[in-house]
């Protein structure tokens, strides 16, 4: 019973958690909503969780953070438009990622639009596989539906895993002796070398095309 | 003192002058008379007398020779002998000063000896008996994380090796190594006692009262001697009165916000390893706390002044001290006064809490050489960092509950499996409801008539046979058993009773 009581009470917590937040945020403190909402970003992985989170840390004046959460929020959902304009309202620089680049070809592979177009292309192409009496428009149809969705859905999946990052803070490119060469702001958008960490840094990459350390928190 | 006394034994020195040293007993026992030495080193002479200071409240007795030792090395000959003097202290207890003693040799020369100082101190009239242990805490009231010591001292008759017989309180932190000392001290009954002492260097840091208490086993001289003349000893408990050491919460009145739970005082420095740089350059900040428990010291934050950049090194560490570094860049000529720090920490003497600050430092950035250097994103290294744009105004609201689902990344590709299954199934049901009707079995079907006694069935099922592939005999028997079902169905006669046994005969026709 006292169990039962409990997860009630947990789940009634849960439940008012967001409204906490917003409330905080409302009232023109989101530097008290801010760890809220990422930790519900860290969990809930949503895209929008993200932004919004990019958007507190905005507010709150963390243009590092901010940024960091908006390049989040573009990798979990790289076709919608929101993330890329606030990034521009920022005057962050933001990464050419594959559904940039692809641009109206990878609008069928976006969104529910997908999910519908895999659903056609599964059934039409299962059908024409084992019916007895085949229609050749069967496999017309499955075919164009999964050609229409596939380049929206690899580039989705290359960008998911794409390695650009922000500094969250005022920091410095170090070179390989761990000495300080540029100053980088909080907020400048790098790009992640493959590599594990070597004495506290991480590899980057700048867009100016040169390459450095940082220390492993200055970004994320 | 009589000279033919000291003949016996000064005869043995020789060759060329030396020198002499006095050892006195220390400390001096007051009213107990002792043994003082005089080592004397290639005199040259023999030593006939011996001028002894008057000091107030000393009395010497008669000097005796202890032996004699001669040493040859590299071919130089050393000779060395002792004078034995006793000696009675009835002088208050103080440090005492003996002056010179002169030694008169036969070749007409003189030795001194150096002034000594030791201390006069009464008996300890508690050593008595076999030995004396005991414990006690150096402070025995302290507050949480204040330095202590737990001191286990034995004084013993005779030198032995000796293992303490406590240890400090399981609650206690150790905050090094236990030291162990020896000494000796006087008896009340004038003998030389032997005092091994042990200090356990500890900290207690929850609140409350911490005893210990114990045995020590020492070795104790039987007074029998064996064949050889030697002593036998037997070992013996004594028991250590217990020691108690009282933790007090440290006072809430007066606490710093900050304060840590640094006991004992604090000293901290700051310096710039230069405090004048060219533009372009970084300086380095060190801070330099020293005291001790600098585990529970938290790394200061470092409020640069607007234009610089600090940037924090890992710390050092070293014996009672620890250094916290900074690289600092600032972006243009000037002078930036960089702020002091200041750590709270708790006197145990006068039971209040005080501060240690550092005093404030400027650094002078001079114009003239610069180095551009391209930075990440668009900045350059000598200018400052583009300042953080107000954009709280015009940033869109947040999407919160009303942000334009999103199907996961997995379900477009789930649903192409998914439906590539499905309508693979439903293609396999279309499939199966298409299929053609199987022909019937027509000799099963006579005999499924027969046995019912369903004469229009058999005549059916007779007549679908007619189109079978049939033998001579079978197509008569077929004719024949046609023949009698129309009898029967129309004649009236009733049915035979081998109808059965007569279909069996098709019943494997198809």
């Amino acid at each position: 019973m006292i169990r039962l009581v409990s997860a009630a009470l947990l789940f009634a917590i849960v439940l008012t958690l967001p409204a906490a937040e917003d409330a905080a945020w409302a009232q023109g403190r989101p530097v008290e909503a801010l760890p809220v909402l990422l930790a519900t970003a860290r969990t809930g992985h949503a895209w929008n969780q993200w932004y919004d989170a990019g958007l507190c840390a905005a507010a709150a004046g963390e243009r590092g953070r901010a940024a960091a959460c908006l390049l989040a929020a573009r990798r979990a959902a790289p076709e919608r438009p929101e993330p890329k304009a606030t990034l521009a309202v920022l005057g962050i620089d933001q990464p050419i990622l594959w559904t940039d680049r692809l641009g109206p070809l990878a609008a069928p592979g976006s969104g529910w639009v997908a999910v519908v177009l895999a659903v056609i292309a599964g059934s039409a192409l299962g059908g024409f596989i084992t019916a007895r009496r085949r229609s050749g428009w069967w496999l017309v149809a499955g075919s164009v539906a999964l050609l229409a969705m596939a380049p929206g859905q690899v580039a989705a999946w290359r960008d998911h895993d794409d390695p650009h990052r922000a500094t969250l803070r005022d920091t410095q490119l170090l070179d390989a002796t761990g000495a300080p060469v540029a100053p980088l702001a909080a907020g400048t958008v790098i790009e992640l070398l493959p590599g594990e960490p070597w004495a506290g840094r991480i590899a980057v990459h700048l867009v100016d095309g040169r390459a450095g350390f940082l220390p492993l928190g200055d970004a994320d | 003192m009589t000279l033919p006394s000291l003949l016996v034994w000064l005869c043995l020195a020789s060759a060329s002058a030396g020198d002499a040293t006095l050892t006195l007993p220390d400390p001096l026992a007051v009213g107990v008379e002792q043994a003082a030495s005089i080592t004397v080193r290639d005199p040259g002479s023999p030593v006939v007398r011996l001028t002894l200071p008057n000091v107030d409240g000393v009395t010497w007795g008669e000097p005796q020779a202890r032996g004699s030792q001669t040493t040859i090395i590299n071919g130089v000959r050393s000779d060395s002998s002792k004078i034995a003097v006793p000696i009675t202290c009835n002088r208050e207890p103080g440090p005492l000063t003996m002056p010179e003693i002169t030694l008169h040799l036969k070749s007409g020369g003189k030795l001194t000896t150096a002034p000594v100082t030791v201390t006069v101190s009464k008996p300890d009239p508690r050593l008595q008996g076999d030995g004396l242990v005991e414990a006690f805490f150096e402070p025995n009231t302290v507050v949480p994380g204040q330095p202590a010591a737990l001191v286990l001292r034995v004084q013993v008759r005779s030198n032995q090796e000796l293992t303490p017989g406590i240890a400090p309180p399981p609650e206690a932190v150790s905050l090094g190594e236990v030291a162990s000392t020896t000494s000796t001290t006087v008896g009340a009954d004038g003998a030389d006692w032997f005092v091994q002492t042990w200090r356990w260097p500890i900290a207690v840091t929850t609140p409350g009262t911490f005893t210990v208490q114990g045995q020590q086993g020492i070795l104790v001289a039987t007074g029998r001697a064996d064949f050889f003349g030697r002593q036998q000893a037997v070992r013996r408990q004594l028991p250590i009165r217990p020691a108690s050491i009282t933790v007090a919460a440290l006072p809430a009145e007066g606490r710093p916000e900050d304060f840590t739970g640094l006991v004992g005082e604090l000293r901290a420095e700051i310096r710039l390893d230069r405090d004048r740089i060219p533009a372009g350059e970084g300086a380095q900040l060190l801070l330099t706390v020293t005291g001790r428990q600098l585990d529970l010291l938290r790394a200061p934050k470092l409020a640069p002044p607007p234009g610089v950049q600090a940037y924090p090194r890992p710390s050092e560490d070293a014996a009672n001290n620890r250094t916290f570094k900074w690289d600092l860049v600032p972006t243009a000529p000037g002078d930036y006064r960089l702020p002091g720090f200041s750590f709270p920490w708790f006197d145990p003497a006068t039971r209040t809490y005080r501060r240690t600050a550092t005093n404030e430092l400027t650094l002078t950035v001079l114009p003239g050489r610069a180095r551009t250097l391209t930075g990440g994103g668009s900045l350059q290294l000598g200018a400052e960092p583009a300042p953080q744009a107000a954009v709280a105004a015009t940033l869109p609201p947040p999407l919160r509950e009303a942000a334009p689902s999103r199907p996961p990344s997995w379900l477009a590709l789930s649903a192409l499996l998914g439906s590539l299954v499905l309508g693979g199934v439903l293609g396999l049901v279309q499939r199966w409801l298409t299929r053609p009707a199987a022909a019937r079995h027509r000799g099963r079907d006579l005999l499924a008539a027969a046995e019912r006694a369903d004469l229009a069935g058999v005549a059916a099922a007779l007549h679908a046979l007619r189109g079978a592939t049939l033998s001579e005999d079978q197509r008569s028997a077929l004719a024949s058993l046609d023949a009698v079902v129309e009898r029967c169905r129309f004649g009236g006669e009733p049915a035979p009773p081998d109808l059965v046994a007569r279909c069996r005969s098709f019943g494997d026709l198809a």
